[in-house]
């Protein structure tokens, strides 16, 4: 049976690909999270409490101005996950336009 | 160096085929990395700001398949052996895959702890095939790939006169 499958040699192209996909979606989600933990963060989100009629309730939301109106925040990770959304996105753009790119490279 | 061919058959059917090296050997480090983050950061916020697993074990594991086990482990000393036991396995399982060391080991009871997750967590508000299904397939990817050989511990250990002389070591290690 003839061989199927992939018979290039790596260029410069899947170097982009691999370092800066694979650096993107690496720093967005284990460099930082892991950061926010060691700093104290347990959650990667921002963490709210909120006192009505003698009553706390905690809440988690992914952006600041998302907190309630009279909640105070009580943790604000390092790396917020807006931030962290981008960079892991970037990534996997990166691998995306590399796909594409392959596609029509022929 | 780039492409390697595979000779091999599936059910008698030979599907030879060639992979590029390198992106499968990157490709096998990437996802031992991210399931190696994915399961430190479960473990070790488990560990570091405390972890009870009881409504889970006794509420949450009602109807489902796994809910005669569960609800052994849902009380007393058992209940506390597995509020210690789930932390510390995440994190020895995300540290070993995150090293790459004792990787098929550690892919195996990844394997074991997304099993319980994935029948126990019966909802199925996402349908049967959920998060918790995929995860439990990458640690048997990991485990198959050997991923643990690709800048990992388990490349030197592989190498090792004690493993060499020891057929099953290796299914400990990869």
């Amino acid at each position: 049976m003839a061989t199927i499958g992939d018979t290039r040699q790596l260029d410069t192209v899947d170097r982009l690909a691999m370092y800066g996909g694979g650096g993107l979606v690496t720093l967005g989600i284990v460099v930082m999270g892991l950061i926010n933990v060691l700093v104290g963060y347990e959650s990667p989100l921002y963490v709210y409490e909120l006192t009505s009629g003698g009553e706390t309730t905690t809440g988690q939301v992914v952006a600041p101005a998302l907190v309630p109106e009279g909640a105070t925040v009580v943790a604000s990770p390092l790396f917020g996950p807006t931030l962290r959304a981008y960079v892991v996105a970037l990534g996997l753009i990166v691998f995306g336009l590399y796909g594409v790119y392959r596609l029509f490279d022929g | 160096m780039a492409t390697n061919e595979l000779d091999t058959t599936v059910l008698n059917d030979d599907v030879t085929l060639s992979l590029s090296g390198p992106w499968v050997a990157y490709w096998a480090l990437f996802l031992r990395v991210l399931v190696g983050y994915w399961f430190l950061h479960a473990g070790l916020t488990k560990v570091l700001f405390g972890f009870s697993a009881a409504g889970y074990l006794g509420g949450a594991s009602r109807g489902a398949i796994t809910e005669p086990i569960m609800q052994v482990f849902a009380n007393g000393a058992l209940l506390t052996f597995t509020n210690y036991a789930v932390g510390w396995g995440e994190l020895l399982i995300g540290l070993g895959l995150l090293v790459g060391a004792f990787v098929r080991l550690a892919s195996f009871f990844g394997g074991v702890l997304m099993f319980f997750f994935y029948f126990t967590n019966h909802g199925w508000a996402n349908g049967m095939t959920n998060g918790d299904l995929w995860g439990l397939l990458l640690f048997v990817t990991l485990a198959i790939l050997g991923a643990g050989r690709v800048w990992g511990v388990d490349g030197y250990l592989e190498d090792t006169e004690f493993v060499r002389e020891h057929r099953w070591a290796r299914y400990l290690l990869g």
